[in-house]
């Protein structure tokens, strides 16, 4: 039965079975970088500057000698975490600021959602600069200012979600059995919420990576000489006559981002009842 | 009703393409509307104003030398030779402390007005009074006073060998003192207000006159058709700020520009294009490690054996390919082309006598700092964060970790100034082309405070120092200087300099007659367009 299932969805979804598949492989790459490449990633070696890729370095190697492949592996194990981190701390800071506004309402409901407001009606990209440059450059600020520019969307949904769970019979029986409010809000009504903030934050993996690739390009995320993608798109941009110093990093980047949004896709028409019932 | 709105709109519409129109018009260089020649410069601009009292940054210098006269200026020839700008002769009094200076009766500013004695008087009280970036180049300055209507007299406080050099730099630009006081220029820094007018006007007697300067985006000079000397051949200057290099090589590939300042060595050496041609300029600009000697910020870095770890650890054969155009590393302070040069630096990478000094230090583990560097940013073709990457790795291999604190140009500017810093990547030009300018890395003076590095924390250095300042003859000076290099090498001083870098500059094959000078960089009025 579940074989046949699974085989049911990978027919239906071919886009999402080939993202997961990438995004599975991404992983093993990200576990096992030390095995896979072929070089340490730091390592410079001057004699070897800006070669082309060749069966020693399958991606050549940069302005330092560098082994571009090594650095594209090891760089897995930067993006990927810093991707899933973003979501991860949005998701909960976003979804209880949203429970809280939607579930206590009246003038708090305002308050906070006003301040969602203010923070969203900036371009999210540039706001992430601005903070970056008044934080400093590190890796754990990058992902702290996705984070704090991310997490109005989360609880803008999350309030949504609240409204409409806030008014079901289970809650109105958890109040008539005078259970505290908050005791409530966070064993009552927030789970029953969980489920379609689980798929948005799936569809958003891509994106983040995406964001925290951006930032790196304009020198804002881990500091050099970490293997970031994006700041090696960034230094390979200034030798174009070196295409794979930044081609192949980016192609990284691409890659990654487009299989998650194909398994966000996925995961929404089939958790997201709303929407598979449109069908 | 809706007859009108529709007409409005176009109008609007007709009016609005007009305004694109403009503005993509005036961005094919050499191609003004009248035939005119225009040259367009892409840079990566350190400059934020154009108040000679103000302004003190590398490439300021390039705009106010063509748009003010000075009393003398360097050769456009040759670096090292002074010539009359403003000045017709001169006398030194016997003690070296007061120089008579008759002027040139033929400077007209672009106001109308004949520069004399009394304005030069008045400009050269303003740069002292304001207290500006620029001031400290008038600290040997006594008194200046006109005692003709074209005879200027000027008191030092102590014999300056160097202040013939000094008095050619742009800060001792002379304008026209009437219209700067009608726009806002006193002798008062609490009251001064003609900033911003010098930012958007100039009032000098140079070959060019400024037209406009949005920051950030250009810097507009045009010709002065009443300058005095040989007028310049091209109608029209543009100086674009374009801060990535990449986009810098992209333009002048176009065709956008014709010069591109900023590219790195890697861009340099894939450029084939046959319309465009690389020029190899010397500079007396130095690339260097800056280590913070008050253990309090410096940490492990206070310790002259750190110090001395780290200068063997560095890769000085690496940096210097990564530089490019074949640069050499100096002793230390002074580059080479200044009388006192020691030489070439002595100290290659030995990673054995490195470990043993960490060993000596109490570090033979190593240990960790933290070093800022600017992101982004290249000059001289040199990207600072590409030294710092480099650097950092070579001290990796004796066990040292070096972190990169990536902080832009304005953050680092003023962590640097009030040496926040436990480490940076620094570059230094040279103030005015004369190594006494090179004496600001010693103790107690403005770099040397940068890292804490006080007078009582070098005695004997800062008394060289002294000595350097006002010693008159030549031979003396030069063995003087000589002494000092080896003296720093050997406490080390603070700084660790690993490159002293070629200038190249790329350049559309269509310019001809370019100067560069270390001093003003390029040269506009001799220069010609085909």
């Amino acid at each position: 039965m579940v074989k046949n299932k699974i085989l049911r969805f990978i027919k239906k979804n071919p886009l999402a079975t080939i993202g997961a598949l990438v995004c599975i492989l991404f992983f093993l790459v990200a576990i096992f970088a030390p095995l896979i490449a072929t070089h340490d990633p730091l390592a410079q070696n001057f004699a070897n500057r800006n070669r082309p890729p060749s069966s020693v370095h399958f991606f050549g190697t940069d302005n330092f000698g560098r082994d571009v492949f090594s650095r594209v592996v090891y760089g897995t194990r930067i993006s990927l975490p810093a991707g899933f981190l973003v979501v991860i701390f949005s998701c909960i800071f976003g979804g209880i600021y949203g429970a809280v506004a939607g579930y206590f309402g009246k003038m708090l409901d305002e308050v906070l959602m006003r301040i969602v407001d203010i923070v969203m009606s900036f371009p999210s990209l540039v706001l992430a600069m601005a903070l970056a440059a008044v934080f400093g450059k590190t890796m754990s600020n990058a992902i702290l200012v996705i984070v704090l520019v991310w997490w109005p969307k989360y609880a803008r949904m999350m309030r949504g979600l609240v409204l409409t769970v806030r008014e079901t019979e289970y809650v109105a029986a958890a109040v008539a059995l005078g259970e505290k409010k908050s005791h409530i809000l966070f064993s009552t009504v927030i789970p029953n919420c969980v489920a379609p903030l689980l798929v948005m934050a799936s569809a958003d993996l891509g994106a983040a990576i995406l964001m925290f690739s951006g930032l790196g390009f304009l020198g804002m995320g881990a500091a050099p000489p970490a293997p970031e993608w994006g700041a090696m798109v960034s230094d390979g941009a200034k030798m174009l006559n070196y295409w794979w110093v930044s081609v192949f990093p980016g192609a990284a980047i691409f890659i990654v981002s487009i299989s998650f949004n194909f398994i966000g896709d996925a995961l929404r028409d089939l958790l997201d009842p709303k929407l598979r019932n449109l069908e | 009703m809706r007859k009108i709105l529709a007409l409005l709109l176009a109008v609007a519409m007709v009016f609005v393409l007009a305004a694109c129109g403009g503005g993509t018009g005036e961005k094919d260089p050499g191609e003004g509307s009248t035939g005119e020649k225009q040259v367009v410069v892409g840079i990566n601009a350190d400059y934020s104003t154009f108040d000679p009292a103000h302004a003190y940054e590398k490439s300021s210098r390039m705009i106010l030398h063509e748009v003010y006269e000075t009393l003398f200026r360097f050769s456009a020839e040759d670096d090292a030779v002074i010539e009359n700008d403003l000045a017709e002769d001169y006398t030194i009094s016997e003690d070296g402390l007061t120089y008579v200076i008759t002027m040139r009766q033929d400077a007209k500013a672009v106001t109308g007005k004949i520069l004399d004695a009394h304005d030069a008087e008045f400009c050269f009280k303003r740069l002292i009074n304001l207290k500006g970036n620029p001031s400290f180049l008038a600290d040997p300055i006594a008194s200046v006073e006109a005692t003709g209507d074209f005879e200027l007299t000027i008191k030092l406080k102590q014999p300056t060998p160097a202040i013939l050099a000094i008095l050619c730099d742009s800060a001792f630009s002379v304008y026209d003192s009437e219209a700067a006081q009608e726009n806002g220029a006193t002798l008062d820094p609490a009251t001064d207000s003609a900033q911003s007018f010098f930012d958007n006007n100039s009032i000098g007697s140079g070959p060019y006159k400024l037209v406009s300067y949005t920051p950030n985006v250009e810097v507009v000079m045009e010709k002065n058709e009443d300058y005095a000397g040989t007028s310049a051949k091209i109608d029209r200057v543009v100086f674009k700020h374009i801060n990535d290099s990449s986009m810098q090589l992209m333009s002048l590939q176009k065709g956008d520009i014709d010069f591109a300042f900023d590219l790195t060595a890697s861009q340099l050496e894939t450029l084939t294009d046959e319309n465009i041609i690389v020029r190899n300029y010397p500079t007396q600009d130095i690339f260097f490690l800056h280590m913070n000697v008050d253990e309090t910020i410096g940490g492990p870095l206070a310790n002259p054996d750190v110090r001395r770890a780290i200068a063997y650890a560095i890769d000085y054969e690496g940096l210097r390919e990564l530089a490019g155009n074949d640069p050499s590393t100096p002793m230390n302070i002074i580059p080479s082309g200044f009388p006192g040069y020691a030489g070439e630096s002595k100290i290659t990478r030995d990673l054995e006598k490195a470990k043993y000094y960490l060993e000596k230090a109490g570090y033979p583990d190593g240990f960790t700092f933290e070093c800022g560097a600017i992101p982004d940013m290249a000059t001289d073709g040199i990207a600072f964060m590409d030294c710092a990457v480099k650097i950092q790795s070579d001290l990796k291999e004796v066990g040292i970790t070096m972190n990169i604190q990536a902080d832009e140009v304005s953050v680092y500017l003023e962590k640097l100034r009030s040496a926040k810093y436990q480490a940076n990547i620094g570059m230094w030009g040279p103030d005015y082309l004369d190594p006494a300018s090179q004496l600001a890395f010693m103790p107690g003076e403005t770099v040397g405070l940068r890292s804490n590095w006080t007078a009582d924390m070098a005695p004997e250095l800062a008394e060289l120092t002294a000595k350097a300042k006002v010693e008159t003859d030549p031979e003396k000076r030069a063995e003087l200087f000589k002494e000092i290099q080896i003296m720093y090498s050997e406490i080390p001083g603070p700084v660790i300099v690993f490159v002293q870098p070629n200038r190249a500059l790329a350049m559309s094959k269509r310019v001809k007659d370019v100067h560069y000078s270390s001093a003003y960089m390029l040269i506009f009025h001799l220069m010609d367009i085909e």
